[in-house]
């Protein structure tokens, strides 16, 4: 446990070396919010609505979709291993008292750590500015529930990108994999706009993915529109299982296939 | 002047064989990115109709001027993807110690830079720009006249706008000389093109607008030449855009060789 908790460290230390990155990607997803507001505030003052949702109610699903994307979201765990793996770079780690996967957890782990540090600041301010804008929780169960839910997402979000990753061994090159996975994943997970303002058929399909539960579910018991109730954490409980069992038997197979060149 | 040209374009043209030859190389891959551009586009398209299920229009556009407003982006995009990959090269060279083989190398260094490294599987955004554009078009009620008499300013705008993207994707890469910032420059990229896709005019706060128009020129980027191609000539559209695109281009030029004049090599 010590050895991974080192890497945590390492991580957070390495990320606070990289600070124009962190306000690189901050500036970018801020904008990106910033014309989503106007584009809501347009849509809305025109007399038009968009589905079951008020004008509040849109703006504060982008609002935790982006503190969503800046921290359980905000690893590129994906491109580190499939980058390891194809220049084999790999070994490295394998020569080390140390399980590839838990390797790359404490990594995403620490990035998130060092995430939640500087976002949860910036948004405690931010959404005390725009207070009269969104609809907050009021009170502390559903903090709670929420703050539970964006744990499991992360995980679940990790194993995908994981996935992804060691793709590479029978791959090789995973940008393009990558690329087409996360416009999926951003799709079905709620990432582009609220699961349900799309039709009917989308929302059975997603009810077999995992992915609603990284982003729309946490959202929107934040924002009140999905009460308690046991599946809402039971199943993405599963999930998380489901997919370290699944992650670890694919890595296995991949190892097989792994020749390491280039270290 | 005219050697010059024949001169640059035969560069452009081996660049384009060589990034070609080595794509090649790796045709699995090839044939993934492609399909992941397509299914990226299919997102974006999709995310439209849906809001266009509950809508009529977005500060005024309908669903089929904001058609042109996209394929407008992808086009614009997908050019400098398939010429330039978006300066791509710029971070691995500076961090490889390599540029210094480029800046050596008899022809214009900003000019290599640019079109040093090519993503040609991203041609299908051009395609797809140019069909939902024909869409958008043929469902607008404009006769054939005043298509093509749009058509022909639009064609000017679409130069500059393309113009506009690649003088912000250089001064925004050019940091790399400073600072490696890895991934986060392209993610800031990302949200740029994912902002040109939309009307800019939703910016009602002046303030806002301003910002969208002088600083981050994004209103010239799509929604102005869709606007021209959708509405018709306005001179103050064709002078303004003329303008950001001249500015744009001459600030990234001059950027770029005070970054050059900083650079201390990373090789040795």
């Amino acid at each position: 446990m010590g050895k991974y908790l080192l890497i945590v460290k390492n991580t957070i230390q390495e990320n606070l070396v990289y600070r124009f990155s962190t306000f690189a990607v901050f500036v970018g997803e801020t904008l990106v919010f910033v014309f989503f507001f106007y584009l809501w505030t347009s849509i809305y003052s025109s007399g038009q609505q968009i589905g079951s949702y008020s004008l509040k109610g849109i703006i504060s699903y982008y609002l935790v979709l982006n503190f969503i994307f800046l921290t359980t979201k905000n690893n590129n765990t994906a491109w580190i291993a499939g980058e390891e793996i194809r220049r084999g770079e790999l070994t490295n780690v394998m020569l080390k008292p140390i399980s590839y996967l838990g390797y790359l957890l404490s990594h995403a782990i620490g990035r998130l750590l060092y995430c939640l540090a500087i976002y949860s600041l910036v948004y405690f301010f931010l959404l005390i500015a725009l207070r009269n804008y969104i609809d907050l929780p009021n009170n502390i169960a559903t903090i709670l529930l929420f703050t539970a839910l964006a744990i499991l997402g992360f995980f679940i979000n990790f194993f995908v990108a994981y996935l992804v990753g060691i793709m590479a061994f029978w791959l090789g090159q995973i940008i393009g994999l990558n690329f087409a996975v996360m416009s999926l994943v951003t799709f079905f997970e709620g990432g582009l706009m609220p699961l349900d303002l799309l039709p009917n058929f989308v929302t059975r399909i997603n009810d077999f993915l995992p992915f609603k539960y990284v982003v729309f579910v946490p959202i929107s018991v934040f924002t009140g529109r999905i009460g308690f109730s046991w599946e809402l954490f039971l199943i993405p409980l599963g999930w998380v299982l489901f997919l370290l069992f699944l992650v670890k038997i694919i890595y296995r197979k991949g190892l097989k296939k792994y020749e390491g060149y280039g270290a | 002047m005219g050697r010059k040209i024949k001169k640059y374009l035969r560069i452009i043209a081996a660049l384009q064989k060589n990034n070609l030859m080595s794509m090649m190389a790796y045709k699995q891959n090839f044939v993934i990115m492609t399909m992941a551009v397509i299914i990226f586009m299919a997102m974006n398209i999709i995310f439209l109709q849906v809001i266009f299920g509950y809508i009529q229009n977005i500060a005024g556009w309908n669903f089929y001027e904001v058609l042109l407003i996209i394929g407008s982006t992808m086009i614009i995009e997908g050019l400098l993807w398939i010429f330039g990959a978006r300066v791509g090269a710029l971070g691995h060279l500076i961090r490889n110690g390599e540029l210094d083989g480029l800046l050596a190398k008899p022809a214009d260094s900003q000019f290599l830079i640019s079109f040093w490294e090519c993503d040609h599987e991203d041609f299908p955004r051009v395609i797809i720009g140019i069909i939902l554009i024909c869409y958008g078009l043929a469902n607008l009620n404009l006769d054939l006249e005043t298509v093509l008499a749009n058509l022909f300013f639009y064609l000017i705008l679409l130069i500059n706008a393309i113009v506009i993207t690649y003088s912000i994707t250089l001064l925004l890469k050019t940091i790399y000389f400073w600072t490696i910032a890895d991934y986060s420059l392209y993610n800031f990229l990302n949200a740029m093109s994912q902002i040109s896709q939309y009307p800019t005019d939703v910016f009602v706060n002046f303030f806002v607008k301003s910002i969208f128009t002088f600083i981050i020129p994004l209103a010239f980027a799509a929604t102005v030449p869709a606007k021209i191609l959708a509405r018709g000539f306005d001179w103050k559209l064709v002078v303004g855009s003329c303008t950001v695109a001249t500015v744009f281009f001459y600030l990234s030029r001059r950027f770029w060789q005070y970054a050059l004049k900083h650079y201390t090599s990373a090789s040795s």
